[in-house]
């Protein structure tokens, strides 16, 4: 007993620290808690309903321009389906790639245009094109999508993310086109956390303007990141009240789709609509055939600046003046065909036009009689001195004669110095009638129609009346003036030298696009730099008689934006044995040339006469041009030339 | 004279005597001596034997028997894949391991990361909430992966100006491997394991199961709906508090003061597990992490990610472009 007490006593005091220690440190008991498990209910990532579509197209025709020469962030198929809807409908898919050809040159045959995430910038003239296309009926598919920006290139193998995640935009391109055309892209893309096709960026969108036949039959449509945009017209496709755009906080009732005023441009904030599988989701499939009608629907008017595309038919060229047919218009036939082949037509000489074939008419004023009929019908009058001379009311003197042409709309103009063109319609053809004061300016006039220059020239209803550039004094404005003496008589001194020719424009873009060498190229001499103000680069060239050389001035810099800057500060004077070569005789391309942007004037010469020619290219730079690599003093130089034919 | 017998007490000082005696015999009980002058020094040893030898015995024992409880930090710092994941689990391990560790306090300095090692320290946490309570503590980031990730600790506390939240998940899209004559394989997605839209449907799915953890986590806390909670947007630490995605304002120290309290627990040390696991890692001639072959270069912010999705928020890519 005793000893178990003891014990007792023994053990009370060993556990008393522990206790004490226990009781120091231990307040409580942890209670694990109840772990929340997930709500199953609220985790579902539906399927997109699917709901591809079998149509019956209507057949048309027409060419239908897809635009790639701005760089743009396509894939090969993305536009498969829509051009496969285009070609059921029986258009001619054609492609524009900014090489050569001009916009405005490929716009002449074209219905209509797609425009898909460019991400390089229309130039002015383009946009000008563009609009003109859309005037003349012409329909414009723009597309954009945020998902489309400018491309970042891969370097071996490896991708800086800081790029890919942060790319250049290719807003600022695509609005170079849509805002000439009453429409503007937001840089945002449209999102929905609330409704959505399984995914924020996927959008469904309700359909504004249902009798429009683009939204017919439609009840949702769902873009798949798209930019929000505005334009002058009506809106097409419209997000929900959750809908939301990435740029602007708050904003509700987001377009991703719109018509221009005028209803000639679609505007699309999405491409992967278009592209398949996405174009089957929902109602997509049905918006895909409605904007292929659409396309096809167009009501194009072509006039004569759509040379040779205002022709339906084969063409018969039919020289309606002289007994003879001039050979000069048989050399000319096959360079005029392969103009006439770029619109799948065919052309052949013929004394008179063929029942069903539409026709050209060459002629000179004299003998008209063979189209009288279509100058009758475009209220052209033309009066030869010879058969009246008709003395001035009121002056009481008689008056030297002159030959006119009386248009209605546009006047009086006299003959010399003056072409004509009459385009008229009718069911059996589509005639053009050129005429021109003689037989080399009715030459002029049939290289001018199948350059479709027609620059300076006036129009009226069917009628384009053009100034050779070689009217005569005291006509017009100067009229009752006498001319100067010293230019009634030029003396023998003042002789013309003869020259060289200078290609047409389509014959310098052809001879571009062949590889013709360039004056520079032919020449003994090279030059390291080219480009110092005050100095003359002189170029020694032999060659023969019939070779073909294109005549060049080109300027380059890093960045388009600086491109057009310096050439707004550089001024071309061309000059061909002391005459002055005008400038409209240069065709101009602009281009991208090894990382830098491009742009040259350039004229085929050929023909060259026997002996010495000098061909002056002055350069003056109003200020001090910065091309992105180098300044360039202001001031003139010159390349100069000296092209020995024959010997 | 009145002699007086020592054996026989008078009778006025019975009582006392008595007393003494009883005394005695409870002193001579207690060491095992009698009561004579003779014994006293087998008493003393008595005394010491049972009365201070026990009580040494029991200073002696207490120690190791109720050890100083420990707060344990771990740290999940940088970058979440597979290898920071093994090293923040190890800390997890040595928790569960160590019985002075009654509770932890997750140190969270992270962007985020991939979502499978997000989702396992997810896990993994939640086990070690079963057994001690483990509360958060956000120094200037705990993004997406790493919020996630926070969401097994309760309560959670963050710096007034720390970046917390951007829920969601994003990956770059498999190749699209169409079928051909040059591979053969058993299935369509059999070389790619997916394609575009299985991968948005996953990637969807996966933003589902963050936002849902989010919820049943955070239960009636939560003042931000699913949609809100789906734009992926980072919030400070303030406004997190107020869209209850996190409870507290406060230090490291508060965190771990609130996690002793859980625990119930005083006194307690604090052990940096991650100091310790990175000292035994050494030991054992582990070498270092190595970084991340997605991690941005810091000189250059490139990265080169391997396929997969992310629970991510780059601090490169974060920012202004």
């Amino acid at each position: 007993m005793r000893a178990r007490t003891k014990l007792i006593i023994a053990v009370v005091l060993i556990a008393l620290p522990v206790a004490g220690r226990w009781m120091w440190f231990y307040r409580g008991r942890y209670t694990p808690p109840t772990i929340g498990e997930i709500d199953d209910s609220q985790m579902e990532v539906p399927l997109p309903a699917y709901s591809p579509i079998v149509e019956e197209a209507v057949q048309k025709a027409g060419r239908v321009l897809i635009d790639l020469g701005h760089a743009n962030n396509l894939e090969v198929d993305d536009l498969t389906p829509l051009r496969d809807r285009l070609i059921a409908r029986g258009a001619t898919m054609q492609t524009y790639d900014g090489l050569i050809v001009s916009l405005e040159s490929r716009l002449r045959g074209a219905i209509a245009l797609i425009v898909a995430a460019p991400t390089f910038s229309f130039t002015p003239l383009e946009a000008t094109a563009v609009v003109d296309f859309v005037k003349d009926g012409g329909r414009v598919l723009l597309i954009a999508d945020p998902t489309r920006p400018v491309p970042v290139a891969e370097e071996q193998g490896t991708l800086d993310l800081t790029e890919v995640f942060f790319p250049d935009s290719a807003i600022p391109a695509v609005n170079s086109v849509a805002s000439p055309l009453g429409v503007v892209y937001f840089d945002d893309y449209i999102y929905n956390l609330a409704d959505n096709e399984g995914n924020y960026r996927n959008v469904r969108l309700a359909i504004e303007n249902g009798d429009h036949p683009l939204a017919e039959e439609l009840e949702t449509v769902v873009f798949f990141a798209a930019h929000s945009l505005r334009s002058d017209g009506v809106t097409l496709f419209q997000g929900d009240e959750n809908t939301f755009s990435s740029l602007r906080t708050g904003e509700g009732g987001l377009t991703a789709a719109a018509l221009s005023a005028n209803g000639g441009v679609l505007a699309l904030g999405d491409l992967t609509v278009l592209t398949a599988p996405y174009h089957t989701v929902q109602d997509n499939d049905q918006f895909l055939s409605n904007v292929a009608d659409w396309l096809m629907s167009a009501e194009r008017v072509w006039d004569l600046r759509d040379f040779p595309y205002l022709f339906q038919r084969p063409v018969d060229l039919v020289q309606v003046s002289g007994d003879y047919l001039d050979p000069r218009l048989i050399a000319r036939t096959d360079p005029l065909a392969d103009v006439l082949s770029l619109a799948d037509l065919t052309l052949e000489l013929r004394d008179t036009a063929e029942p069903g074939h539409d026709a050209i008419f060459l002629g000179t004023f004299d003998d008209v009689e063979l189209v009288q009929e279509y100058l009758d019908d475009a209220g052209v009058t033309i009066t030869l001195a010879e058969e009246e001379a008709t003395p001035v009311a009121g002056v009481g003197e008689e008056e030297e004669p002159r030959d006119t042409i009386e248009v209605q709309g546009l006047g009086t103009v006299p003959i010399a110095g003056t072409t004509l063109f009459v385009v008229r319609r009718s069911p059996e053809r589509v005639a053009v009638v050129a005429l021109a004061e003689n037989g080399d300016a009715a030459m002029d006039a049939l290289d001018q129609l199948a350059a479709a220059a027609f620059s300076p020239c006036v129009e009226s209803d069917g009628v384009m009346v053009c100034s050779t550039g070689e009217a005569a004094e005291g006509v017009g404005l100067d009229e009752g003036h006498e001319p100067p003496e010293e230019e009634a008589t030029p003396g023998p001194e003042e002789t013309a030298q003869e020259q060289p020719r200078i290609g047409s424009l389509l014959e310098s873009q052809s001879a571009l696009a062949a590889g013709v060498p360039w004056l520079v190229e032919l020449a003994e001499e090279s030059y390291e730099e080219t480009s110092q103000a005050g100095e003359t680069y002189v170029y020694t060239v032999a060659l023969d008689p019939s070779q073909d050389a294109l005549w060049i001035f080109g300027w380059c810099a890093t960045s388009r934006e600086l491109l057009e800057q310096n050439w707004e500060a550089i001024t071309l004077l061309f000059t061909l044995n002391d005459e002055e070569v005008p400038m409209s005789s240069f065709a101009m391309l602009e281009s991208d040339f090894e990382d830098q942007e491009c742009r040259l004037y350039y004229a085929l010469v050929t023909d060259w006469p026997l002996g010495d020619h000098e061909l002056t290219t002055e350069v003056t730079f109003e200020t001090e041009l910065d091309d992105g690599q180098d300044i360039f003093p202001a001031g003139t130089h010159y390349y100069q030339y000296i092209v020995t034919a024959g010997g | 004279m009145t002699g007086i017998d020592p054996s026989k007490p008078r009778e006025g000082q019975r009582a006392a005597t008595g007393f003494r005696s009883k005394l005695r015999s409870i002193v001579a009980g207690l060491f095992g001596g009698d009561t004579s002058s003779g014994s006293g020094f087998r008493s003393l040893g008595s005394v010491l034997l049972w009365g201070v030898a026990p009580l040494l015995v029991g200073l002696w024992l207490a120690p190791l028997l109720v050890p100083q409880p420990a707060v344990g930090i771990i740290r999940l710092n940088g970058d979440i894949y597979v290898e920071s994941a093994d090293f923040v689990l190890a800390q997890i391990r040595e928790a569960h391991a160590d019985p002075s560790i009654r509770a932890v306090v997750v140190q969270i300095e992270s962007p985020g990361g991939e979502v499978a090692a997000s989702q396992q320290l997810y896990m993994e946490l939640q086990t070690l909430r079963r057994q001690m309570p483990v509360v958060g503590s956000i120094d200037s980031m705990a993004a997406s992966g790493a919020f996630y990730t926070a969401m097994a600790m309760d309560p959670i506390y963050a710096k007034p100006s720390s970046t917390v939240g951007n829920v969601g998940v994003w990956g770059f899209i498999p190749a699209d491997l169409s079928v051909n004559d040059v591979i053969l394989s058993s299935g369509p997605f059999k070389l790619t394991a997916s394609n575009r839209d299985e991968f948005l449907r996953s990637i969807e799915g996966i933003r589902q199961e963050f936002l849902e953890t989010v919820f049943s986590q955070r239960g009636d806390r939560i003042n931000i709906s699913r949609v809100e909670l789906s734009q992926g947007l980072a919030y400070p630490g303030r406004e997190a508090i107020r869209l209850g995605l996190i409870d507290e304002l406060g230090t490291e120290s508060d965190a771990a003061r609130t996690a002793a309290g859980q625990a119930g627990i005083a006194h307690y040390q604090v052990v940096d597990l991650a100091a310790r696991v990175a000292t035994e890692l050494a030991e054992e001639g582990a070498g270092e992490l190595e970084p991340w072959v997605g991690a941005a270069e810091p000189l250059t912010g490139r990265r080169v990610l391997p396929p997969g999705a992310y629970l991510l928020y780059d601090m490169q890519l974060g920012g202004a472009p």
